[in-house]
């Protein structure tokens, strides 16, 4: 096993009472730190003030389409008109959440701070790639606020040409193109970083089929983002190649062709889609198994089905261009494969459900987080059929059914997987419990303001309410005014949690070493975990052996089996 | 097969929910029955999955929830037989869900072979449509910012955009095309309904992109489509400021005001005989050759304070005539 297993005396709650957040004090320790539960909760603080940020946005959208059927076109604001202020809104929500939240968001955040932890090794293979990943990152969320003190930008997080790029550069146009450019590097670095570590730092005894199925989600993920990612980066090369020898690639002027564009950009930006969705789901196969005491159902169907969305995601790009011209062949055969996407998608939900049967059901908030999972990830996932299906999305395409059909997958279901996966591994992270009633409380929020904000939108794009508008008309309005309180409440849900979390934070009750009774190799840890992850040698068994932990009044948790910790083995009789 | 797209064909042209309904704008085209129906069938697929899942969850955390004297039980890990049935039968019904598609995909894309089709040119450009009808009796040399069509007729539209990519969508005829610039891209349907529809522009193309809207007007006969059509494009008859007025009404309007107002462009009163001051610091008079060369390639010299956004616009010699002659009566 990596790393040194140090004794150290035991305090009042199982763990010792020194640990990773307060062995070494100062910023300058933090900024330089190489260990991956600092750093990992350094991203959590970052993607979270993302969201907030992506969502002051999408609050500040919703109120303007209030009542966008009776606006005043000469209305100012800020010395903007209304259209151009919300053009500006869309553009910076969309950038925001996609490059600063949801792609880095559970990988880099939850993921770096587990997955060693679950392979119960010290760090990641690569400790000083980790830190310079967090360090891209932050470079690129910097040059977004300059895109914003710079008076923003209203591109379309997608860049389009020659609307984008055509154009005379202006400075916020660069500096989110070189944001984007640079988040990738942190992507492809953190990806990389994950493979390694997965592949050499495995404790002997754990074969890939042993590990949590969250880290075969990450490992899927990782894939994409170290194969498809170098393709953004060459697009936006190429596109200053345009703009400095004028050989036509993009830009009709000099002979290009902007479909080619969209070519590029959703060669990566759709397997991005997976790279959103497929930590998420990996969250959820572990909240649903241990939340049910029960082992995973079909559990090489989950960790492969992970694998083949991250390949099939590959080969569907082109359902994006259905309306841009494409040929009508290349339109089916991507129709074609898209189908196929649904199936490893219901592979998952169908395993989940069967997980659940004959288990002992608690529904603790992160469980909440797990159920409206299965409900938001179904609607999402199965309004894709729609759109999948070519006749059907030519009436669809850049409507609302489309905006609706991303936020339940991407804002419904990862965004609900994140919620869900930092409840789950909060106390293993900070070392302290939450208030259980706000959280549920929260999680009804958030739960209610989803549906109220995205179901109408359904509707509204069926019946032909087109994307991007600042103005609609009249017989829209009451499925947008259904969508901005769904908004508010939404964002009322995200503030309570923002409230009770830091709460936590600072006076929250010490968390036991392993609250849940989950089974993975990261609750042998103390809470919070030591600087070096664990002090006592770490019982390696698979991943679902819950047989091994036994709950304990006196702590409040679970702990390990007396018979476990003499013998220094998983005395379960059901493996993966 | 023969026999499939038969019934589909059957099927599509049933008069079911023609005028809308909760999900759908009116069915107005040779294809909308269809590929509402195709939506109905997803749908409920999707509410049959989507009950069974949420209800054997629900079901579960019922049944299985932790309570004193309930434990846990060992059950199979795996099941072959089950996972694969849960893969092939949705696969199987996904397979139909894409043949059918495919039907009706093929009818939106070939248009008909043995009827007369009639051509128009669509020119989607920063914040107007145009359409310029090809066929008899214009010949091309009509042009309308509404949309005309006869009922049951087929059109195929040839679409282009002088600046940004711009999409053309009509709900109630299910279709939508991007005018990409630099390609010709294609799109044919036939009315089946007479009325007024919506026509939106569905791809992001700037400040007005939810201005860029107008109207398909479905007619019932071919006299009253001429009319309407001569009614709204025929300029040439009328005098030049009226003329210069309904182009600047239709094509510069969103962007110049002319009551002193600064908007995206400059306003146009008093801008007649003007020097104004270019971006590189120049002086130019504002004249029938500055208006004129804004107008074809309007990046080339820009006002002092504004963005470089102009659309390119080409007239006819009467078109332009008309728009000096407005220019000239707001001098004051």
């Amino acid at each position: 096993m990596a790393g040194g297993v140090v004794e150290k005396p035991a305090g009042a709650y199982g763990g010792s009472t020194k640990n990773y957040l307060n062995e070494t004090r100062g910023i300058k320790n933090w900024l330089i730190t190489l260990d991956h539960k600092r750093i990992a909760l350094m991203y959590l603080v970052a993607v979270t003030s993302a969201l907030l940020l992506g969502g002051f946005f999408a609050i500040a959208l919703r109120t303007v389409l209030w009542d966008g059927a009776v606006r005043d076109p000469q209305d100012l604001f800020l010395g903007l008109r209304i259209e151009q202020m919300y053009n500006r809104y869309f553009t910076l929500h969309g950038a925001v959440m996609v490059f600063l939240f949801i792609i880095p968001g559970i990988p880099a955040s939850l993921g770096n701070f587990v997955l060693p932890m679950q392979l119960g090794a010290k760090d990641l293979a690569l400790p000083r790639l980790n830190l310079m990943s967090l360090y891209l990152y932050w470079i690129g969320a910097i040059f977004f606020v300059g895109v914003l003190a710079l008076g923003g930008l209203d591109t379309g997080w997608t860049l389009y040409p020659p609307y984008s790029l055509g154009r005379d550069t202006s400075i916020p146009l660069i500096l989110a193109l070189s944001a984007v450019f640079i988040l990738g590097f942190s992507s492809i670095l953190t990806g990389l970083n994950f493979i390694v570590t997965m592949h050499r730092l495995r404790p002997p005894g754990m074969g890939m089929y042993d590990m949590p199925l969250f880290l075969w989600a990450l490992y899927a993920t990782s894939l994409i983002q170290v194969l498809a990612t170098p393709v953004i980066g060459l697009t936006l090369g190429l596109s200053l190649i345009e703009h400095v020898f004028h050989i036509g690639i993009f830009l009709p002027e000099y002979g290009g062709d902007p479909v080619l564009y969209q070519h590029f950009f959703w060669f990566y930006s759709h397997p991005a889609v997976y790279i959103m969705i497929l930590p998420a789901m990996g969250v959820q196969s572990e909240l649903i198994a241990t939340f049910s005491r029960k082992h995973v159902f079909g559990y090489k169907a989950i960790g492969w089905s992970s694998i083949a969305i991250a390949v099939i995601g590959f080969i569907v790009w082109g359902h994006h261009m259905f309306v841009a011209g494409q040929s009508p062949a290349a339109g089916l055969i991507f129709s074609f494969l898209t189908f196929f996407v649904a199936i490893p998608s219901a592979i998952k939900v169908f395993n989940w459900v069967a997980t659940m049967y004959k288990g002992s059901i608690e529904l603790k908030t992160p469980m909440l987080y797990g159920l409206a999972f299965m409900y938001l990830f179904g609607i999402g996932g199965l309004t894709g059929l729609f759109l999948a299906s070519i006749a059907n999305n030519v009436h669809l395409h850049d409507t609302y059914f489309v905006i609706a059909h991303f936020h339940m997958v991407m804002v419904g279901s990862t965004l609900n997987a994140f919620f869900g996966g930092v409840h789950y591994w909060w106390p293993k992270m900070t070392g302290r419990m939450y208030n259980e009633t706000l959280a549920k409380i929260a999680c009804l929020l958030v739960f209610v303001g989803f549906n109220l904000a995205f179901m109408p939108q359904f509707v509204a794009g069926t019946r032909g309410m087109p994307r991007r508008y600042a103005n609609y008309s009249d017989e829209f309005t009451i499925f947008h005014q259904w969508s901005t309180v769904g908004a508010y409440i939404l964002g009322a849900g995200v503030l309570l949690q923002v409230i009770y979390l830091t709460h936590s934070w600072f006076k929250g009750a010490r968390a036991p070493k392993n609250p849940w009774g989950a089974a993975s190799l990261e609750w042998q840890s103390d809470s919070p975990p030591d600087f070096h992850n664990f002090t006592k040698p770490v019982v390696v068994m698979a991943a679902y052996d819950y047989e091994n932990w036994e709950y304990d009044a006196n702590t409040g948790g679970y702990e390990l089996r007396k018979e476990v910790v003499e013998t220094g083995r998983s005395i379960a009789t059901v493996h993966n | 097969m023969t026999s499939m797209t038969g019934l589909l064909g059957i099927i599509g042209s049933l008069p079911l929910a023609r005028q809308g309904s909760f999900w759908f704008p009116p069915q107005a085209s040779s294809v909308a029955a269809g590929t509402d129906l195709l939506y109905d069938i997803i749908l409920w697929l999707c509410v049959a999955f989507f009950v069974a899942i949420c209800g054997a969850t629900a079901l579960f955390v019922v049944k299985y929830r932790k309570r004193p004297g309930h434990k846990e039980e060992k059950t199979a890990t795996h099941n072959l037989m089950m996972e694969v049935t849960w893969s092939v039968v949705p696969l199987a019904l996904l397979m139909v869900v894409f043949g059918i598609s495919m039907y009706w995909y093929l009818e939106m894309i070939n248009p008909p072979k043995d009827e007369k089709v009639y051509d128009i040119t669509v020119r989607g450009q920063k914040w107007v449509w145009s359409f310029k009808y090809d066929g008899d009796p214009f010949d091309g040399q009509m042009v309308t910012p509404t949309l005309h069509v006869i009922k049951d007729q087929p059109y195929r539209l040839v679409m282009d955009s002088p600046d940004v990519i711009h999409s053309m969508y009509l709900p109630a005829f299910r279709v939508k095309q991007d005018c990409v610039p630099g390609r010709y891209n294609k799109l044919w349907f036939r009315p089946t309904m007479a009325g007024e529809f919506p026509l939106y522009c569905t791809e992001y193309c700037g400040d007005d992109h939810s201005n860029m809207i107008t109207t398909v007007i479905v007619h019932e006969d071919a006299n009253s489509w001429r009319d309407a059509i001569i009614k709204e494009g025929d300029l040439k008859n009328k005098p030049p400021l009226e003329r210069g007025q309904i182009i600047y009404e239709r094509n510069c309007k969103t962007c110049h005001t002319v009551d002193g107002k600064k908007s995206t462009g400059p306003s146009f009163k008093g801008i007649w005989g003007k020097e104004e001051e270019m971006s590189d610091g120049s002086k130019v008079l504002v004249d029938e050759a500055y208006v004129r060369e804004s107008l074809n390639e309007p990046g080339k010299r820009i006002v002092k304070g504004y963005p470089n956004s102009m659309t390119p616009f080409k007239f006819q010699d009467h078109e332009y005539e008309g728009i000096f002659a407005y220019l000239k009566s707001l001098k004051d």
